[in-house]
């Protein structure tokens, strides 16, 4: 084990898969990485590797993500960095036409070992262009993998198995997880898509909350844990494929479900939840399904106009206060 | 000078991808069958010439109009009816169809119908040719109306700052089309520029703007431009301006130009009718005949036999693709992850 930083374990995972995989390209600009591109070992593998590292390209994101599409359609993995998925969205439909249906409508001939990793999520100082998490519109689109990792260790086990997997799969990180710290394996280490992580145990209500919104969780947790509520915190770590069993398993338990994710309210990721639960564990459920995500409105710029799109640790507390009365 | 045994080898495969489309126009009339198809009618020239000169090793990436890529790259007739069908043993499984009909194991990376989406791909390809580093390179066809999308312009924007070993084929179709409209077609081309290979050469790209129905052009243009890719010198463009075939329409072509008739190869006076001046003028087929029998690289008789072995394969293709069983209803339910 080592301590690191989410944004060291994403780079551990990708600097060992350039090292050991001598087809995989790097795309995208170091600077859109974040704290990551100030990691020595990503810095030395861009250097080492770099006629495999397209460093700085157009801002041009339909073209960069047909750029790796196409490069893992002919047998080279590709890892495209996009900066923020808000940027991304350009890219659609290269994401959603060619390499999600690739392998489906080839009859199996083809397939798309692709990875594209963004940052989601609101951008304090940035306008509504820029603050968006649109991995709900991605999860209605089938055919790409979906990872929302929480932690260093998880960032570092997903990634892997991110660049092992034949198919594609988007990374979508929080900016503010990017500088927390953790303690990560060493090694080899990867995490199977589609097992969720209880985060803590709890009986009286589960959480279930993704990316930097699972830390906002715990620490509504800890704070309910003093008043006697003991909360159950599911981090599903992928949403594609989704670890239904788990989530439906905390549910049948504690009868309580409050979903905290940052995807927008109308068919958001809280709303699969909550459709899940209703089909799958009704007779379970001993209060209504209560999602916190943003308003179904562009998020304003300025941390103050934020404020009600930001989903705390004090809303969370209420929000479980609510399904326990 | 193209070789003469390339030069039949072209011409054959022009031949059969005549003899192909004339059978898909036919199926769709004659049995029930499902969605539309694009023909490759009267740019045989194009794809049977470009494949010649490829080798194993090069990616193709191609669009809804690709019967013929597929064909002239040496693809099972049977299985590319089949799929064209929609039929289980089509080399998708039926999931493709005429569209989306692709053949990995003969280079296709991908078959695109999304306009334009096989161009940023293309670049991909490129990327994976160079860094395998053993000169194969990626052919990218795509019509002119790819070139209305955006992707095409930041893919060749990209291809040409990584000079990436990729030949952009621009099969344009729509030179000399006015009233497209009026016969219930698509209007396309609908961009501003007249010459489209001025788009890549504004970005420095080396561009030839070749006579597409002329196998001769476009040998001469895609064999240099496609030695100067393996050596380093890349991207490339080519346009390949074709006179539209009369009988295109946006979802139904109709034979309009009847079973071509190969007489009008070594009896010129026996084309007559409506169409008479297109196949004079454009028709690739009947024009790359004339060529060759004319320098007398094939005779007659030569002609007649290669059209009956050519005649033979496609109803043989056309009884396997027949013959395969629809995708069961549970088909499709499946294969959506590796």
């Amino acid at each position: 084990m080592s301590r690191m930083t989410f944004a060291a374990g994403m780079v551990d995972a990708v600097v060992a898969r350039m090292h050991d995989d001598q087809t995989m390209t790097l795309i995208g600009s170091a600077y859109l990485l974040g704290p990551a591109a100030e990691h020595p070992a990503l810095n030395a593998v861009r250097e080492r590797y770099a006629d495999r590292v397209i460093d700085e390209p157009p801002i041009s994101e339909s073209a960069v993500a047909g750029l790796a599409i196409g490069s893992a359609m002919s047998g080279c993995r590709a890892l495209a960095h996009f900066g923020l998925a808000a940027f991304a969205v350009e890219a659609w439909s290269q994401f959603i036409h060619e390499a999600g249906v690739a392998h489906h409508q080839s009859g199996g001939q083809i397939t798309v070992p692709a990875v594209f990793v963004m940052m989601h999520g609101i951008m304090p100082i940035e306008h509504s262009q820029h603050s968006r998490s649109p991995y709900a519109m991605l999860a209605n689109c089938p055919g790409i993998q979906i990872v929302l990792a929480s932690t260093p260790a998880d960032i570092k086990g997903l990634m892997t198995t991110a660049l092992r997997s034949d198919n594609p799969t988007v990374v979508m990180n929080h900016p503010l997880l990017m500088a927390m710290e953790g303690e990560v394996p060493d090694g080899d280490f990867s995490i199977p898509f589609g097992q969720a992580e209880v985060r803590r145990a709890g009986d009286d209500v589960t959480i279930v909350a993704t990316s930097h919104k699972v830390h906002v969780a715990l620490e509504a947790a800890e704070t309910l844990a003093a008043d006697g509520v003991s909360a159950e915190v599911v981090d599903p770590r992928t949403i594609v494929p989704l670890d239904r069993a788990a989530i439906l398993s905390s549910v049948r338990k504690t009868g309580r479900v409050v979903v905290v994710d940052d995807s927008p309210r109308t068919c958001g990721f809280g709303a699969e939840i909550g459709a899940l639960v209703a089909e799958s564990a009704f007779d379970d459920l001993k209060a209504p399904v209560v999602r916190l995500s943003p308003p179904d409105i562009p998020i304003p710029r300025g941390t103050v106009a934020q404020t009600p799109f930001r989903t705390t640790p004090e809303k969370v507390v209420g929000a479980v206060r609510s399904v326990l009365r | 000078m193209i070789d003469s045994a390339q030069a039949l080898a072209i011409f054959e495969s022009m031949l059969l991808i005549r003899r192909f489309e004339e059978t898909v126009i036919d199926l769709w009339a004659t049995v029930e069958t499902e969605g539309h198809r694009h023909v490759y009618i009267g740019q045989e020239a194009v794809g049977a010439t470009i494949m010649e000169l490829l080798r194993e090793d090069d990616l193709i990436l191609t669009t809804h109009r690709n019967h013929g890529h597929v064909l002239a790259r040496g693809a099972d007739p049977g299985r590319a009816l089949a799929e064209i069908l929609g039929r289980a043993d089509g080399f998708n499984k039926g999931r493709g169809g005429s569209a989306g009909l692709t053949v990995r194991a003969a280079g296709f990376l991908a078959t695109t119908g999304q306009v334009g989406g096989g161009i940023g791909l293309g670049i991909g390809a490129a990327q994976a040719q160079k860094i395998r580093g053993r000169g194969g390179i990626c052919v990218t066809f795509f019509g002119d109306g790819g070139l209305e999308e955006g992707i095409g312009f930041e893919a060749m924007n990209i291809a040409a700052l990584y000079s990436q070993p990729v030949l952009l084929v621009c099969e344009n179709n729509s030179v000399g089309v006015t009233t497209g409209r009026a016969q219930n077609e698509w209007s396309s081309s609908s961009m501003a520029a007249e010459t489209l290979g001025d788009i890549p050469r504004a970005l420095g790209i080396a561009t030839e703007v070749v006579a597409g129905e002329s196998v001769t052009d476009v040998h001469e243009a895609a064999s240099r431009l496609i030695g100067d890719l393996r050596e380093g010198r890349a991207p490339a463009f080519i346009e390949m301006r074709t006179r539209r075939w009369p009988g295109s329409r946006s979802f139904n072509p109709q034979l309009v130009t009847g079973v071509t008739d190969l007489d009008g190869v070594w009896d010129p006076a026996s084309v007559t009718g409506e169409h008479a001046d297109w196949i004079n003028r454009y028709d690739p087929v009947i024009g790359y005949g004339r060529d060759l029998f004319r320098q007398g690289r094939i005779s007659r008789s030569e002609i007649v036999a290669m059209n009956e072995r050519v005649c033979r394969t496609v109803e043989a293709a056309r009884e396997f693709a027949l013959a395969s069983p629809l995708p069961s209803a549970e088909s499709g339910l499946t294969g959506t992850f590796a």
